[in-house]
């Protein structure tokens, strides 16, 4: 579903991204670890098209994602670290905003969805709709970015940190939203994290990241027993 | 230190690394003109957003401009009607006041005013849209952000503007004229004489011409500052800075120049 092919990316002469080969096979659930700035994020950027790659490729269901159509594009949700809803638009608006770009929905359908989106992630409640983004808890924006991506119908979802700043609690309440929308709608995930927990709740696969370079990869336990010094260093402190 | 070649070639270093800033700052602005015109005449630009920020930059920007013009005019019928009664030529008050509203203070004072209510707001707006994701976010849901964001400000300020340079006109003539009239003595057909005698409507309409410039100057250096947005909460408030200073600046050398093709 998801193929990454000796991708590299470059950026005023520093190299952030190198050699990554990586499979996530449909339907299930990829995790990427690894310590804050060695490039997930950037990788999650050029796996939805968001910036261009200096080597390699990506590829989504065999197609480079940087020739994808408009339809296509919108069918790779990303949920931003910071959940990036529009501030200046309410709830309701933002879960409908990608419907609203695809003309093929009709009002009274987008309404549907929209409804349907935020019941999948916990937010049924009517009083919500209007409400803007500044008036909600952080769990609460995470959940209505998740809302506002399953909306559009993707296929893949890739999760920035998705559970960063959350408390215990919350972060578990996101960790089993994430699983349960592989297993109900068989959606591909790319999940990047620091946070171990969240990386054990949610992934099939995992892979450790370390300046740049993907340098394990295997089950969560394959992980665990890696003899790379500094993967020890970053499981031991976790 | 300061004989050293290592500082002579610094300085050449940072000379050089400036000009090129200025120009790519340059290249990117024009793109975003192109690229806003192109998002209008395929009208993939966002109507709503457009008709909001009309509102926005327009409306709301007319008491500001209304006060400053009011005002602006009064002092200068109190400063130049002494002149003018000393030398006896009080009568040609209005036609002063025509000329300095119509031609240079409606369009660069409103300019000023628009600079540092709008371009800064524009560039606030877009610069935390960028640090918090949102722009990446819309380029995800496939909106472009020059259809979503930069065409409908540009739009509006282009739209906008000219329509409170003729508020500023307006009003500044009509502070101007009751001074004139309440303490200097001029009699309102005296005024209406002057003007009559010696302007022409290329007198404002020139000015005009100058109005849509500055909202195009000032919307796009508030959009280009707003894009180029990094380090969070303090790139905000230096990109809003920047865009008040750099938006008035340019209105200052482009009026200048201006003038000289239009009058
Ligand atoms: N636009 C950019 N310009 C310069 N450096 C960048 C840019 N984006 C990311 N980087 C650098 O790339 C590295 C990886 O960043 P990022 O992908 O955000 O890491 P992570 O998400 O793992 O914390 C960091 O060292 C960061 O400073
Ligand atoms: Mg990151």
């Amino acid at each position: 579903m998801i193929s990454i092919h000796e991708l590299g990316f470059d950026i005023d002469g520093k190299t952030i991204l190198r050699d990554i080969n990586l499979e996530v096979a449909p339907g299930t659930t990829m995790v990427i670890m690894g310590p804050s700035g060695c490039g997930k994020s950037t990788l999650l950027r050029l796996v939805c098209g968001l910036a261009k790659p200096t080597r390699g490729r990506v590829l989504i269901s065999g197609k480079d994602v940087q020739s994808l159509t408009p339809a296509e594009h919108r069918s790779i949700g990303m949920v931003f670290q910071s959940s990036a809803l529009f501030d200046s638009l309410s709830v309701y608006e933002n879960v409908a905003f990608g419907l609203r770009r695809d003309k093929t929905y009709r009002p009274a359908e987008i309404e549907v969805r929209v409804r349907e989106g935020l019941a999948r992630v916990g937010l049924p409640e009517e009083d919500l709709l209007q409400k803007m983004p500044a008036d909600l808890s952080g769990g609460m924006k995470k959940r209505v970015a998740i809302a506002r991506t399953l909306a559009a119908n993707p296929q893949v979802i890739l999760y920035d940190e998705p559970t960063n700043g959350l408390d215990p609690i919350m972060a578990m309440t996101i960790n089993k939203l994430i699983r349960s929308l592989q297993r109900d709608l068989g959606v591909t995930s790319l999940v990047v994290t620091h946070d171990l927990t969240t990386a054990r709740h949610v992934g099939d696969h995992f892979g450790m990241m370390l300046d740049g370079a993907l340098v394990e990869t295997g089950t969560f336990d394959q992980i665990l027993k890696s003899k790379h010094p500094v993967i020890r260093q970053f499981l031991n402190v976790s | 230190m300061k004989s050293s070649p290592g500082y002579f070639y610094n300085t050449v270093g940072n000379l050089g690394r400036f000009v090129l800033t200025f120009f790519n700052a340059c290249k990117e602005m024009c793109y975003l003109y192109t690229r806003s015109l192109w998002s209008v005449l395929r009208s993939t630009i966002f109507w709503h957003n457009t008709i909001n920020e009309m509102n926005f930059i327009g409306v709301n920007s007319v008491p500001l401009v209304a006060i400053i013009s009011t005002f602006t005019g009064m002092v200068i019928s109190l400063q130049v009607g002494q002149i003018f009664a000393d030398f006896g030529v009080s009568s040609q008050l209005g036609n002063v006041l025509a000329v300095a509203f119509g031609r240079e203070l409606a369009p660069v004072l409103t300019g000023v005013v628009v600079a540092g209510r709008v371009g800064s707001s524009i560039a606030a707006e877009i610069g935390s849209m960028k640090v918090t994701e949102q722009i990446d976010a819309l380029k995800t849901l496939s909106a472009d952000p020059i259809d979503y964001l930069v065409a409908p400000k540009l739009l509006a300020a282009f739209l906008m503007m000219p329509l409170l340079t003729i508020v500023s006109n307006i009003l500044g003539m009509a502070g101007g004229f009751m001074v004139a009239v309440h303490q200097k003595a001029v009699t309102a057909v005296a005024f209406f004489e002057s003007i009559a005698s010696y302007i022409t409507p290329w007198n404002f309409i020139g000015g005009l011409i100058k109005a849509f410039f500055f909202g195009l100057v000032v919307a796009g250096v508030g959009a280009y500052k707003g894009l180029h947005t990094e380090n969070g909460a303090v790139g905000v408030g230096t990109a809003t800075t920047q865009s008040v200073v750099t938006g008035t600046i340019y209105i200052f050398i482009l009026n200048y120049f201006l003038t000289i093709i239009l009058y």
